[in-house]
C-alpha cells in the first residue's frame, strides 16, 4: 500500500501543535515543505484564523485556540482516511521500547560531560530509530523528515557539535525524539499515560 | 524571582517556555526522564515527580522551588 500523503495543510498545522510556537525557519525544517508551499499554507491559516504570529520575547508562530480545535477534526480526518492505527502504533511501540534507554543515555552525556561513548552508544542504535522513522514515513508522509532530522543530529555529533544530543530548541536529537513521542501520542488520539515516560 | 513552569509532564511545546523560566516542577516523571534532561540542559532547579504539585499550587503563586530537598513550597497564595 503507498503511503498515505499528508494534506500540506494539515502538516502546518499539526506541527505548530507538536512544536508550540516556532518561527518560520524551524517551520522550513521541521515539516519539509517548500519555502513557497509553507508560506502559502501560512498565509491561509492567518486569513482563517488558525494560526496567529507573535513577537517579543518567545517569537513565532502558533496555533490559536479556534487552529486548535480546527487541527483536532483535520486529525480525526486524517486518521479515518488513512487508516494505517497497525503501523502507527507499531511504530509507537518501537519509541517506547526505546524510550527508557535513550533518556537513560542523555542523562549520562549531561552528567558525565559529554563522554564520546554516548554518541558511539547512540550511532549505534541509531539504525533501529531510522528503520522506525521509515517505516512510519511508508505509512502517512507527513512522517518523512523524522529520519532526515534524527540523521542531522547524529551527524552534528559526529562532528562535534556537542547542542546536537539533548539542548533544547536546537534540533537535537533529544529535540527530534520529543516531537516524535509527541507525534504518535496526537496522531493516535492518546493522552500522555504513565507508561509513557515523562 | 523568576517564572516557574508547573505542569504534569514536559512536551516539546512546553520547552518552547521553559527556556524562559526559572524553574520546573512537574507531577510525573523521575531524574531519568525527558522534563529532567531539559531542565539539565537549561540549568534551571527542578523538582521532577511531585504528584501533588498541580492540586496544591495555582496560577499566580510565589513558591520556592528546592530541588535538594525535593520540595516546592508555596510562600504566598
Amino acid at each position: 500500500m503507498p503511503p498515505f500523503q499528508s494534506a500540506p495543510s494539515l502538516v502546518v498545522l499539526h506541527t505548530l501543535r507538536v512544536a508550540g510556537r516556532a518561527p518560520t525557519s524551524t517551520l522550513l525544517q521541521v515539516t519539509g515543505l517548500p519555502p513557497n508551499m509553507l508560506k502559502a499554507e501560512l498565509d491561509a491559516a492567518d486569513a482563517a484564523g488558525t494560526v496567529a504570529h507573535h513577537n517579543g520575547l518567545v517569537p513565532g508562530c502558533s496555533l490559536t485556540p479556534s487552529g486548535r480545535s480546527h487541527h483536532i477534526d483535520r486529525l480525526d480526518d486524517e486518521r479515518r482516511a488513512a487508516d494505517r492505527e497497525t503501523e502507527i502504533l507499531a511504530g509507537y511501540d518501537d519509541l517506547v521500547a526505546m524510550n527508557d534507554w535513550f533518556k537513560s543515555l542523555c542523562t549520562e552525556w549531561q552528567l558525565q560531560d559529554h563522554p564520546r561513548s554516548c554518541v558511539e552508544r547512540l550511532q549505534e542504535r541509531h539504525r533501529h530509530v531510522d528503520a522506525m522513522a521509515r517505516r512510519l514515513g511508508r505509512a502517512i508522509t507527513r512522517f518523512n523528515p523524522y529520519a532526515a532530522r534524527f540523521e542531522c543530529a547524529l551527524e552534528r555529533l559526529r562532528t562535534g557539535d556537542s547542542d546536537a544530543f539533548t539542548t533544547p530548541l536546537a534540533g537535537s536529537y533529544h529535540d527530534v525524539w520529543m516531537h516524535l513521542h509527541e507525534d504518535l501520542l496526537l496522531t493516535l488520539g492518546r493522552e500522555r499515560s504513565p507508561t509513557d515516560g515523562a | 524571582m523568576s517564572l516557574v513552569g508547573i505542569t504534569s509532564a514536559t512536551s516539546p511545546s512546553w520547552n518552547t517556555l521553559l527556556v524562559h523560566a526559572g524553574a520546573l516542577v512537574t507531577a510525573n516523571g523521575g531524574l531519568v526522564s525527558h522534563a529532567a534532561v531539559t531542565a539539565r540542559d537549561l540549568g534551571i532547579p527542578a523538582v521532577i515527580g511531585d504528584p501533588t504539585a498541580c492540586r496544591r499550587l495555582r496560577t499566580g503563586n510565589v513558591v520556592t522551588v528546592d530541588p535538594v530537598q525535593a520540595a516546592v513550597i508555596a510562600v504566598r497564595e
